[in-house]
């Protein structure tokens, strides 16, 4: 059977403008996260997202994949790297307040979790939030395109133009950088809990 | 495996990428490897716990309004571009259909002729001319002076004939002269 999204781009290919509304209500929470994680909370990442749809409507009829999320952060990732490559943002998150951008402190913690694991985990999350933007760029990707998108690292690999060993040490990298930033932070969170 | 390997075959695990074979060697040195188990379960939490965290703020409902209208707008156009220039799609779809036609129209003729062998016109005959009851007569005539000169001849060929000697002269003169009669 087909899955929803399947049936929604059939409809829009087949003439219905209304199932792009539900695709992009589908796919808008990892896209929009792995966009505005990429650019470090700015707003340039509506703009983006907004692209990366004009781009879909104006090229769906040459998509061939069999993973839609897969295209739509392909699409992402080059937009990406071409605003990245034209304009070079500050990482560093806190100098942000104060700008108009949005401040990474205002992560909201996912639904369902209990009020003391929210604030601590908003801490947490906080942490895990600056220590991802302090990656450098193809890791960053590659951490943010298998944690958002879910995304296979042969996905990944073909989505950067690298092969998928290539893409397993920037994964492998990342995630010992983040290890190794988040370790007190991880202890903090066992040592209260218990 | 080294711990290298194994932490890379862990990540192909998550993403349901390593074989039977690459997991069967992975379990064995998990099962020796205490920073390898510990690398597996820090990775697995910092995945789950970045993927937990939502960005505070939420595209603006203007932005996805404004997608949708791109998208309404050009459906007009995606409409034009399917009824006059149709995607590879309908082209693999009908490049078997017409091959499948054809053969159809091959075979359908090969049967109607077979059918329908014994009604077809046949190649024409050969018309046959009855013989005349009497052949033409000829109209020609015989020259007498070509009837001496070709006795003449003869005989002067004979003379030559019996004499190697003989008036050669005379044969070509003879000769020229039957020419000149256009025999």
């Amino acid at each position: 059977m087909d899955k929803p999204e399947q049936v929604w781009l059939a409809a829009y290919q087949q003439g219905q403008p209304e199932a792009l509304g539900k695709l992009v209500e589908h796919y808008r929470r990892p896209l929009y996260s792995f966009i505005y994680k990429m650019m470090d909370g700015h707003v340039d990442a509506d703009e983006i997202f907004q692209d990366v749809w004009v781009r879909v409507i104006r090229h769906v009829d040459s998509y061939r994949e069999k993973n839609f999320l897969s295209w739509l952060f392909r699409i992402a990732h080059n937009l990406v790297i071409d605003r990245a490559r034209r304009k070079r943002y500050a990482v560093d998150l806190d100098a942000q307040a104060g700008d108009g951008r949005p401040e990474h402190g205002e992560l909201l913690a996912s639904r369902g979790l209990r009020p003391d694991r929210e604030a601590a985990g908003r801490d947490l999350g906080l942490r895990i939030a600056q220590a991802v933007a302090r990656l450098p760029e193809e890791q960053r990707a590659v951490f943010l395109m298998r944690t958002e998108g879910d995304l296979s690292f042969r996905e990944i690999a073909v989505i950067q133009g690298t092969s998928i060993n290539t893409a397993l040490a920037r994964m492998q990298y990342a995630l010992n950088k983040l290890r190794v930033e988040l370790k007190n932070e991880y202890e903090a969170v066992k040592g209260g809990a218990s | 495996m080294n711990c290298d390997a194994a932490e890379r075959n862990i990540l192909l695990k998550q993403t349901g990428e390593l074989g039977v074979t690459g997991r069967f060697l992975l379990r064995r040195h998990l099962n020796r490897c205490a920073n390898c188990r510990a690398y597996e379960r820090d990775a697995l939490r910092v995945m789950t716990d970045s993927r937990a965290w939502n960005p505070a703020r939420d595209i603006n409902t203007e932005n996805l309004a404004a997608i949708v209208r791109e998208a309404r707008d050009r459906q007009p156009n995606r409409r034009e571009l399917f009824t006059f220039r149709p995607s590879a799609q309908p082209v693999r779809l009908w490049r078997p259909l017409v091959l499948y036609a054809t053969v159809a129209l091959v075979l359908l003729t090969g049967w109607w002729m077979v059918t329908h062998r014994s009604t077809l016109p046949g190649p024409s005959p050969v018309a046959q001319v009855e013989p005349s009851a009497e052949a033409p007569q000829a109209t020609w005539t015989w020259d007498d002076d070509l009837d001496e000169a070709i006795a003449n001849l003869n005989q002067l060929m004979t003379t030559a004939a019996e004499d190697v000697n003989g008036d050669l002269d005379s044969i070509a003169r003879e000769l020229l002269k039957l020419e000149e009669q256009k025999i």
